[in-house]
């Protein structure tokens, strides 16, 4: 209560301060400009608690509860697993309950999360008229995902006109060319389904895969992670080569995050993959870490060490700055931390319950 | 407001009853929640504790099916509960955990997970709860920090025939059937107990997310769906009676607990399918008891078998065995009595995510001794001590000290003060040691230090009783343990928790004529807080989740001739459901009934109606979960005495 009247406080006097200003300050209680960095907050599974904090990196501002504040009090219902903007649109993955969540840039809503063909969305990729959306289906069978599937969603219409089966969980996805590639959270291969026909191939894998990364020149890497229910001393980054669809490299990296959504970054001229990765120091304590993943050298060397329960990693495109999530729980704030490509950090901010990803627009 | 009202309308005859010329004072009776008349060892040896009893009769009359449901009526306890499928305890604001669940020598908590689903422990098949608050792990071992409860049986000896049945019939598909048998010649009996429990909890609801709410925020009407339950099980006693003071005691208890997780009211309105939890518990236990001599002595063997299987996934198998053992002697000199006693669990678990190399089974050995002094009728005393082995872990001494003074006992008045103070300490569950990569072997135990003191007022008159106890308590609980995530999810002693408060009990019976009544109170102030965290963002100094400041019954029972009429309320105040700020407003519920009982010879029937929310309130217990509004409930129950 005394954080509520603390913070009625700090608006009430924001606004009047905001009043006073000149025309050239930026009025954070009712932006016109969609440019910044948006914090997805995931929530506590169940209870809800998602919520999206926009960053404005350019006056170093953050804004908590940005849906909330766009869209006159609404909460978000779901847990948001995942974001991406694409043909001007803003679409989340919402978990329990399960839906699309649709807005437009300034993440303002207003349809109806979308349901129908919809279980467990967990990742998505755009192409033309349709966002690709790996779903795990609603067998909660989690030793070999049986009815998990890829969910071909019309944006123009908002239904998923046609679900292609991918057993085994699938989770990041990326496009290259006219192949859909899906990690299989479940399974120790990717699927690549050949969009022209929907026809599916695999790549055999040394542990399961959760996400890729693609770089302007369509170099394909996966993450290879070790889960308890799949193990795996190969744990690391594979190397695809897309032309003919082969595991050509992989680069082990012990104990890389089986975290979900944003386990690594590109940095901006794709020359470093920053990696968050997991190690237990001499008391059986997990300690998170980042490393990064020089592509030229093709090694690994950390970057941070002994991040206490780190949920994700980012770079800023358009500054190169690394951003890192952090979370000890469920239902508490986490925490956003700016750190130079030197590893210093730079700045931190309170945001939402469980931080894992940044959006980043324009 | 109104509800309120309506309490306190029913109340009203008790102030005419106080006005009548009272006739002359026959049974104290009718109890809802009770101080403990009859004594087990744990009460013996805990002169200062705060332990009360809820009556076998007010289980039958209260209709619930559920431990659960008749806690959260009758207890100024929290229950964490969704519509039926899963509940769990929070005394003290402690967590679930921290209350061990006592049945014969078992404590039938998860190995796994460390609680039970108490919504899934069935009033049919006790006749008495004992509910302990506070600290007790000198004579109930680890887990007993918050408090503890004790599932028991009446001693009956049966001789003869008696045959038990009921039905219950309830609004949403509710169905309660059951039988008790007991036949015995008054050495040997058998008693038999089964029943079987449905519903299909297909209630209405206002859903505030609807596919409209961008538009109009207003709720809609709602159907609760995937969120049926299924329960049944056996409670089998085989009893010989040797002697008065020489027995041989066992049950065999099955019991099988199915029902589907409840969607939140979001994923409701576009319901798909519902995950299930199935459980199957094996818990048999036998004892022997000799007191023909000075030195008395006690031994008891049991097995307990727990699977579960979620949704159905044969592959994630959740299954744990245990042997447990026990002996104890007591000696008794002029006014001091002592109490040797041992207890040995042999555990295997079988669950799917632990690694072959974890663990194959753990042993735990105990070794406790008391001391009960009594220099005078007026005072005794009682020191515990405890001391638990557990292979390849260390745990703490846990010794307990209570008293209990009678400062005034007259004729008409009775003044005691009581105090405890005790140790407590829980080991980590399986789960938290041994799951998958995540699970955390050098997690400490968790220690607690439970102080508390009381004072009992009874004033008798002829044809009224009035009881009123306080309790002021105060609890440290370090290394308090939560799965947090550090990199993986793994279990930390996270923080150092303090739970402190205030316990009021106030009762009053009077009979005038045929007519009694019986008005209860319990009103429970508690304040628990983290005072230290390991991490750095932790949250410390604020009101921890789920656990409710201010909590409270009020309860009024009216007897004449055949009929009973009973109407109670309970109060839960404001929860935080998390540490943003986030909470879930307090609700009043109101429930009702009334009972016709008859008598032919040696049988008896009994015919009650009850509503439960009698006002439809709008509540949650569990954030985003429906709860149900008002519902009805018929009962019949025949008994039949040969």
């Amino acid at each position: 209560m005394k954080n509520l009247k603390l913070n009625i406080l700090f608006f009430l006097s924001a606004g009047i301060a905001f009043t006073s200003c000149n025309e050239d300050t930026p009025d954070v209680n009712n932006p016109t400009d969609a440019h910044g960095a948006y914090i997805i907050n995931y929530g506590n599974y169940g209870e809800g608690g998602a919520s999206i904090s926009k960053f404005d990196y350019e006056n170093d501002e953050i804004t908590n509860n940005y849906y909330y504040n766009q869209n006159d009090g609404l909460e978000l219902i779901s847990n948001i697993q995942y974001a991406c903007e694409y043909n001007e649109n803003i679409y989340m993955m919402g978990n329990n309950s399960d839906e699309i969540i649709i807005t437009d840039r300034m993440f303002k809503q207003s349809i109806v999360g979308i349901t129908d063909g919809i279980s467990k969305p967990r990742f998505s990729v755009g192409k033309d008229d349709y966002l690709y959306i790996s779903c795990w289906g609603e067998n909660a069978d989690w030793d070999i995902m049986p009815d998990s599937y890829v969910a071909k969603f019309n944006i123009t219409t908002n239904e998923v006109e046609e679900k292609i089966e991918i057993p085994g969980g699938p989770e990041g996805l990326a496009i290259v060319d006219n192949n859909l590639y899906v990690a299989l959270n479940y399974a120790d291969s990717i699927a690549v389904v050949d969009l022209n026909d929907e026809s599916t191939s695999y790549i055999q894998t040394p542990a399961v895969t959760s996400y890729f990364l693609k770089d302007n020149s369509n170099n394909l890497y996966v993450s290879l992670v070790s889960t308890y229910s799949d193990f795996s001393d190969a744990a690391g980054l594979g190397y695809i080569n897309t032309s003919n669809n082969n595991l050509e490299e992989t680069y082990t990296l012990n104990g890389i995050s089986t975290e979900y959504t944003s386990i690594f970054s590109f940095n901006s001229d794709y020359s470093k993959i920053y990696v968050l990765g997991t190690h237990y120091d001499e008391n059986w304590n997990v300690l998170g870490s980042v490393s990064v993943f020089d592509i030229e050298s093709k090694a690994f060397t950390n970057f941070i060490d002994d991040i206490s329960s780190p949920k994700g990693v980012t770079v800023n495109p358009e500054n190169g700055d690394i951003y890192l999530f952090i979370a000890e729980s469920v239902v508490e704030g986490g925490t956003f931390e700016i750190y130079n490509e030197a590893g210093e950090l730079q700045s931190d901010y309170n945001v939402g319950n469980s931080p894992t990803m940044s959006l980043f627009l324009y | 407001m109104r509800h309120l009202l309506f309490v306190i309308l029913v109340l009203a005859p008790t102030l005419f009853l106080w006005a009548e010329e009272p006739e002359p004072y026959a049974v104290y009776d009718s109890i809802f929640l009770d101080e403990i008349t009859t004594y087990g060892d744990y009460i013996k040896y805990q002169p200062g504790a705060h332990i009360v009893n809820i009556k076998a009769e007010n289980i039958q009359n209260s209709n619930e099916p559920a431990l659960s449901q008749l806690l959260s009526r009758y207890s100024p306890i929290y229950i964490k509960t969704d519509a039926g499928g899963l509940a769990t305890i929070r005394i003290r604001g402690t967590a679930p955990n921290h209350t061990t669940i006592n049945f014969g020598g078992i404590n039938i908590n998860s190995l796994t997970l460390g609680h039970s689903n108490i919504s899934s422990v069935s009033m049919f098949l006790f006749d008495r709860i004992e509910l302990q608050y506070g600290s007790s792990s000198s004579l109930n071992g680890s887990g007993a920090i918050g408090g503890s409860i004790y599932l028991n049986q009446k001693n009956q000896w049966t001789d003869g025939f008696s045959f038990q049945g009921k039905t219950m019939q309830g609004t949403f598909g509710e169905q309660l059937y059951g039988a008790k048998i007991a036949l015995g010649n008054g050495k040997f009996e058998s008693i038999t107990k089964l029943y079987l429990y449905k519903k299909k909890n297909n209630f209405p609801f206002k859903n505030p997310y609807h596919e409209n709410r961008i538009e109009d925020r207003t709720p809609v009407d709602d159907v609760q769906k995937g969120a049926a339950i299924e329960n049944k099980g056996i409670l089998q006693q085989f009893n010989y009676l040797f002697t008065s003071n020489e027995f041989l005691k066992s049950w065999f208890w099955y019991e099988n607990s199915w029902h589907q997780i409840q969607p939140n009211m979001q994923t409701n309105l576009n319901y798909k399918t519902t995950e299930t939890l199935d459980n199957k518990n094996i818990r048999a236990w036998a004892e022997y008891r000799n007191e023909n001599n000075a030195i008395k002595y006690n031994i008891g063997a049991g097995f307990v078998h727990d699977y579960q299987v979620y949704d159905s996934v044969t592959t994630q198998e959740i299954i744990t065995d245990r042997l447990v053992s026990e002996a104890s002697a007591k000696y008794k000199i002029n006014n001091m009595e002592f109490k040797l006693g041992t207890k040995y669990k042999y555990m295997v678990p079988d669950v799917y995510a632990y690694t072959d190399t974890a663990i194959n089974n753990e042993q735990c050995f105990d070794l406790y001794v008391s001391w009960l002094y009594q220099p005078t009728s007026k005072f005794k005393t009682a020191i515990n001590l405890r001391q638990t082995l557990v292979s390849e872990y260390n745990t703490p001494l846990t010794p307990s000290l209570g008293a209990d003074y009678t400062v005034i006992k007259k004729s008409k008045n009775q003044l005691n003060l009581t105090a405890n103070v005790a140790s407590s300490y829980r080991v980590p569950t399986f789960n938290d040691r041994f799951w998958g990569k995540q699970g955390n072997p050098n997690l400490k135990p968790e220690t607690g230090f439970n102080i508390e003191g009381g004072a009992k007022y009874k004033h008798t008159e002829a044809y009224s009783n009035t009881m009123l106890k306080v309790n002021v308590f105060y609890m440290n609980i370090d290394n308090w343990i939560e799965w947090r995530y550090h990199g993986v999810w793994q279990a930390h002693n996270i923080q150092q928790v303090v739970s402190k408060g205030l316990e009021i009990m106030a009762q009053q019976t009077f009979e005038s004529g045929k007519t009694t009544s019986e008005v209860n109170i319990n009103y429970t102030f508690n304040k628990i807080e983290a005072i230290e965290n390991i991490t750095g963002s932790g949250v410390i100094n604020h009101q921890l989740r789920y656990s409710p400041k201010h909590i409270a019954n009020l309860s009024y029972n009216l007897k004449y001739r055949h009929w009973s009429f009973f109407a109670d309320g309970s109060y839960t105040g404001m929860r935080y459901t998390d540490y943003l700020g986030s909470t879930l407003p307090a609700y009043f519920l109101t429930n009702a009934g009334l009972h016709y009982s008859f008598k032919m010879n040696e049988h008896q029937a009994d015919l009650s109606f009850s509503a439960d929310n009698l006002f439809d309130v709008n509540y949650q217990n569990q954030k985003y979960y429906a709860m149900p509004g008002r519902t009805f409930r018929i009962g019949l129950s025949i008994n039949l005495n040969y």
